[in-house]
């Protein structure tokens, strides 16, 4: 599996490098043919235009001067070394050559007009060559047959050089392409080999695996940024249930386990009359317990799925007002001093869901403070920042047990002997996550203090 | 709500105008949230009427704030409402909740 993988990703490389280098290819190709064939046309105009003048001048002596004029104009040009490597021939009707630099008309010239071909050139210095021409035939009045040249060899050097440059650029392409193509396609397959490699493993069941992430800042990075947050999503929902099902079952087991008992021995002593009654009464109790905690578990689902769509603008403050007056009476009786501070703030968000938080942490607050304590209630606004206080005088929460404070259904005391169900923190850590609030839980020196700030990231209301 | 002004459920009368309560002609300091309480009291006179109807008419919330909230409001209204030699005129229905009666 794992060299068939290799062996998938080195040949999606070569793929993706080879697709590179087709394109620059083709590119390059392109480029360098239009650049010639522009060039050689330039040329050719240039030199055909230069051959029309010369014919044209040697026509008009003829006219003016005859036959002895042309063959003077021609010996004059042949005795001069050429700038233009221009060569001229004339001859009679029957092809015998007259006067000109060309030792014979050539056989494939046999009508007016432009020709191409190769033919022997007598020099000004030194023997006759062989040279590439491009010439045109020209018919004089009286039958005379006249060829003006020019050498086009040029052309073909032209030609020479093009293939070479063509050639030399298609394989300095083509390697330089290659590499590069390699390098490129490799890096991206890289990240997606790691993001298959980090999914199998998290599949696997090792849920802490993550994607690494450069710090380029590219799209890459993005992409492995987005998915290690569904990751660790997963990781959190995942704990969570794992936490909330081991603590259920505990939460469930106990008041059960003693229903039964109660149950086995009122059977057990034939109970009667009031001792009946007891055991109807108590079980009771028990029972209400047990469909309390279901309730909360069920508040905890509704919180961790409530979404932001359903927001309307919540006066935090009158909220916080009712809650601190609802239980205003719980905490006299038990001797604490229940105090708050308000300023006006204005959310969007849930009512029901920021009562629940709010009551809460209302109601741990005074349920973990000792007697004879304090708990206070602040509500402070700045723009774009609302911050939400509970501190109480209670124990306090080691610094260490805090995050799992936050966590279902852990309630501190191992013992697990106080009232409640446990699962109130975890209420208010949902119902804060639900608003894009961040909740810390700080030392109060003595007791904790519950921070829950609605930043900016909230959206206020209009 | 109707158009009655008075509610009276034997020695008990609630002026919803001036939201003032008295008892046997003894008047009767009440906080806003236990005038509403005791309101819904007398409006369902003689039936049982649990905390989970009370959380819900009273505080406008869905869900059960704390462990024993609404009994102590409870008693602290009965503490106003029953004077020293008067007997309780809310009695706790076990395992469901409460009931007002013209005792």
């Amino acid at each position: 599996m794992r060299s068939e993988r290799e062996h998938l990703r080195s040949s999606a490389t070569w793929r993706g490098a080879l697709w590179i280098t087709l394109i620059a290819l083709v590119t390059t190709s392109v480029a360098l043919t239009v650049q010639y064939v522009q060039t050689t046309r330039l040329i050719e105009e240039r030199s055909r235009a230069l051959v029309n003048d010369e014919v044209a001048a040697l026509a008009a002596r003829y006219r003016a001067e005859g036959l002895g004029g042309v063959v003077r104009a021609i010996q004059r040009e042949g005795d001069v070394s050429g700038i233009n490597e221009f060569f001229y021939l004339l001859a009679t009707p029957d092809g015998q050559p007259l006067v000109g630099n060309l030792l014979e008309w050539p056989a494939s010239v046999a009508s007016p007009g432009f020709h191409s071909f190769d033919a022997e050139v007598a020099a000004t210095s030194g023997s006759p060559r062989e040279r590439s021409v491009e010439a045109r035939a020209f018919l004089l009045p009286g039958g005379l047959r006249l060829l003006v040249g020019n050498i086009s060899d040029e052309n073909a050097i032209l030609r020479e050089r093009y293939l070479a440059a063509l050639l030399w650029s298609l394989l300095a392409t083509s390697a330089v392409g290659l590499m590069l193509g390699f390098w490129y396609s490799r890096r991206g397959l890289a990240f997606l080999d790691a993001a298959s490699d980090a999914g199998e493993r998290f599949l696997q069941g090792r849920l802490d695996d993550r994607l690494p992430v450069s710090g380029r800042g590219d799209e890459y990075d993005r992409l492995a940024q987005t998915i290690n947050r569904n990751f660790e999503e997963v990781e959190r929902l995942v704990g969570s249930l794992r936490a909330a099902t081991d603590g259920l079952a505990h939460d469930l087991k106990t008041p059960l386990t003693r229903i039964r008992a109660r149950l086995d021995l009122a059977e057990l002593e034939g109970a009667q009359g009031q001792a009946l009654h007891n055991v109807i009464l108590e079980s009771r109790e028990d029972l209400d317990s047990i469909l309390q905690l279901i309730e909360d578990v069920l508040g905890l689902a509704r919180a961790e799925a409530t979404v932001a769509d359903s927001f309307s603008a919540v006066e935090l403050h009158d909220l916080v007002a009712e809650a601190v007056e609802l239980f205003d009476p719980v905490a006299q009786e038990r001797g604490i001093e229940l105090s708050c501070r308000l300023e006006p703030a204005t959310l969007m968000g849930s009512r029901t869901l920021l009562a629940r938080m709010v009551t809460n942490l209302i109601d741990n607050a005074i349920k973990y403070s000792s007697p004879e304590s304090r708990v206070a209630v602040s509500l402070e606004s700045s723009p774009g920042v609302i911050l939400l206080s509970v501190a109480d005088s209670g124990p306090g929460i080691p610094e260490d047990m805090r995050a799992e404070a936050l966590r279902r259904f852990s309630r501190l005391d191992a013992s697990r002997t106080r009232p409640g169900s446990g699962i109130g923190l975890s209420i208010v850590a949902a119902v804060a996550r639900v608003h894009r609030a961040e909740l810390t839980l700080s030392d109060n020196n003595p007791g904790s203090k519950v921070d829950v700030i609605f930043g900016s990231a909230a959206p206020q209301k209009d | 709500m109707s158009a009655i002004s008075e509610l009276k459920v034997g020695t008990l009368t609630l002026d919803l105008l001036s939201r003032t309560a008295s008892r046997s002609g003894r008047r009767i300091e009440l906080l806003n949230k236990e005038f509403q309480l005791l309101e819904y009291f007398l409006r369902h006179a003689g039936q049982v009427i649990t905390r989970t109807m009370l959380i819900e008419a009273i505080w406008d919330y869905s869900f059960n704030p704390g462990t024993n909230v609404i009994d102590v409001h409870i008693s602290r209204l009965r503490s106003k409402i029953d004077g020293p030699a008067e007997p309780s005129m809310i009695s706790t229905v076990r395992g469901a909740g409460y009931r007002l009666d013209a005792v």
